[in-house]
């Protein structure tokens, strides 16, 4: 273990014999040799630490030996250090690809699922918080297994700093594997139980405009969620109270707890249920920023149905598409190959 | 109670911005109100889970928001939406349920609500609100509007005896003198008591309170609990099942404080043990609820 204290030492060029580094954990660098000495790992951990301190001067740093892992390969120390730097000193690499790359992280270290249907929600929660909204919105999670989605988007837009996202599954967090409440302007309930939102959302949107408030309320959905009548007796209001202040995501991934949705309890196809209800609804590939833009814009008098088309796990060849993605956690192997799909590894 | 409530929220809605939610329900009492409060009246439809969310995330914008439905439709099917949207995030909701208790007789076991607030007090932050008389319902809905948290009004029929002069509403109030050890009732069935106790002489019945607000760590006022001390003899009159119940919270917070009397009765709703149904008078007394057999009861009790 290295204080930080022992971490200006020089160590010359030493930092040539290091070759592998496997990943970043929150409070500590892991680093796997193959066929370094322990006192090369050590030196290596060090040199990486100085790097580290410059960025996060509040890390306390470990080195730890591990036995090697099949499927690693190197990676230059400059790369690692740069993952763990804030998001906005590496605008080399595309905002989805860092968010993605942190949100398996903090799924991983923490080994917690839900991974499938946070990556299929992800690239419209970073669009909607870094780039549509304003203060004057209000965001409801839903589906509040996203939660982890959501915390990586307030992260990515700079409303929610990095010590509170490494408390993430941990005692004592307000990251909650399910948002709770009462303490982020951007999670103004706490959800988890499906059914839920779109009732608080046309709640908010209603009183917002019986008073004739200005901004939206915006709502993500699951796919499978929809088969909660609560849902549908909020589209029902939301229509009749010509809510045009509301936006309706629906992130449909096609897969839910235990089947695809086609299998459970078909909704297919969702838009004309949606457009029977009386509401717009604009279908869209979930994953494509622009093609959100270009369905807000297109809002009319009353409430707004995006249908996005995702992918459960997107980004992630071995859990796009795969239902078991809805609850398993990342292991060594799994974490880094997911990193080298990203190109982060 | 309904015009009284009625009445009561149509003044309330003049002084300070709220929003009133109705489960479809509240023809021929409610209109005065949505005249009133004209677009702030939301008619959310046969959908209790949708109108208890919406009151929610409404109130989560800083309005202060009320959802009505008859007593078993505001509590049971949007239970969830009352623990997690209402109750979780502490909004200033208030529930409203109408013929609480046996209050819809002959309709039937589904429109009874004789186990609401004993489910509702188990929730965060909630209180509970059992008006007894028609008077009460002026003071009552200040105070509940007063307090920025989640509350239950369970409305009935008023009981109250012609003529009797009620003292000034309180949470708890002593309504009749009597030796007989202490009856504390929750509710209409006061006024049913009251008369029928008002005929007997002092020592021949017993001391009748009423107890009007609820909540889940109950304060018993002092000369309540100096009665029960002084007689060693309590009953306590509720149109609710034990379980939850105020008899069962009372008994509790008696324990902690050592004050449990020698004698302790609880007159409590039994649900349905002939299997038939009738009016709320026929429940009544099924369970044992009927004033003059309860009155009768405490004096067979108290002769031992």
């Amino acid at each position: 273990m290295y204080a930080q204290k022992t971490l200006t030492l020089p160590f010359g060029e030493r930092h040539c014999h290091f070759r592998r580094v496997l990943t970043i954990l929150k409070d500590r660098v892991l680093i796997v040799g193959r066929s370094s000495s322990d006192d090369e790992m050590k030196v290596a951990a060090a040199l990486l630490a100085v790097a580290f301190v410059k960025a996060e001067p509040s890390m306390t740093l470990h080195s730890t030996v591990t036995q090697p892992q099949s499927g690693v390969r190197a990676m230059p120390m400059q790369r690692v250090m740069s993952m763990a730097a804030p998001p906005e000193t590496r605008a080399d690499i595309p905002l989805a690809v860092r968010a993605r790359a942190r949100l398996l992280q903090m799924h991983y270290e923490s080994k917690v699922g839900h991974i499938g249907g946070n990556l299929s929600a992800l690239d419209a929660l970073l669009h909607l918080h870094c780039r549509v909204m304003s203060d004057d919105d209000l965001f409801v999670l839903s589906k509040g297994h996203a939660a982890g989605a959501l915390y990586i988007a307030l992260w990515a837009a700079g409303l929610l700093d990095e010590n509170e996202l490494r408390s993430f599954h941990q005692d004592g967090t307000r990251l909650a594997g399910h948002p709770v409440a009462g303490w982020h302007k951007r999670i103004p309930f706490a959800t988890g139980s499906l059914g839920h939102g779109l009732g608080l959302a046309a709640g908010a949107a209603l009183a917002r405009q019986l008073r004739g408030d200005p901004g939206t309320v915006y709502c993500l959905l699951s796919d499978g969620e929809c088969e909660e009548g609560s849902t549908w007796e909020s589209i029902l209001l939301a229509h009749h109270r010509k809510l045009a202040n509301l936006v309706i995501l629906v992130d449909a991934n096609g897969l839910q707890g235990f089947g695809s949705t086609a299998e459970v309890a078909s909704l297919e196809p969702l838009a004309p249920k949606f457009r029977a209800f009386g509401m717009q609804v604009v279908e869209i590939d979930g994953h494509a920023p622009a093609a959100l833009d270009g369905a807000l814009e297109k809002r009319r008098a009353g409430p707004l149905v995006v249908l996005m088309r995702t992918v459960k796990g997107r980004g992630v060849s071995f859990m796009e598409g795969r239902m078991e993605w809805h609850y398993l956690p990342l292991n060594d192997a799994q974490y880094a190959a997911a990193l080298r799909e990203l190109g982060v590894l | 109670m309904r015009q009284a409530f009625c009445s009561a929220l149509v003044a309330l809605s003049q002084e300070r911005p709220l929003i009133f939610f109705t489960g479809d329900l509240g023809f021929m009492a409610l209109e005065p109100l949505q005249q009133a409060m004209g677009r702030r009246f939301v008619n959310a439809g046969v959908a209790e889970q949708n109108m208890v969310g919406l009151a929610a995330g409404a109130a989560s914008t800083g309005e202060q928001c009320w959802a009505y439905s008859i007593a078993p439709f505001i509590y049971g099917r949007p239970f969830e939406q009352i623990r997690n949207d209402v109750c979780l995030h502490d909004m200033d909701v208030k529930l409203v349920g109408n013929g609480g208790g046996y209050g819809y007789g002959v309709m039937g076991a589904t429109h009874h609500a004789i186990e609401d607030y004993g489910v509702l007090l188990t929730l965060q932050n909630m209180r509970v609100f059992v008006p007894a008389f028609a008077d009460d319902l002026e003071p009552v809905v200040r105070r509940m509007a007063t307090d920025p948290h989640p509350a239950y009004l369970r409305l009935g029929r008023c009981e109250k005896p012609n003529g009797w002069e009620l003292p000034p509403y309180a949470p708890w109030r002593c309504l009749l003198a009597g030796e007989l050890g202490v009856l504390i009732v929750v509710g209409p069935n006061a006024g049913s008591i009251l008369q029928a106790a008002s005929v007997l002489p002092e020592q021949a019945r017993p001391e009748i309170w009423v107890a009007s607000e609820l909540s889940a760590t109950l304060s018993v006022p002092a000369a309540c609990r100096a009665r029960i001390v002084e007689t060693g003899a309590l009953f306590v009159l509720e149109e609710h099942v034990p379980h939850g119940s105020f008899g069962q919270m009372l008994a509790y917070a008696l324990l902690e404080i050592r004050e449990s009397p020698p004698l302790f009765r609880h007159f409590a709703a039994r649900g349905y043990p002939s299997g038939r149904y009738g009016s709320q008078a026929y429940h009544r007394t099924e369970s044992g609820l009927e004033a003059r057999s309860v009155l009768a009861e405490i004096g067979r009790l108290t002769r031992r």
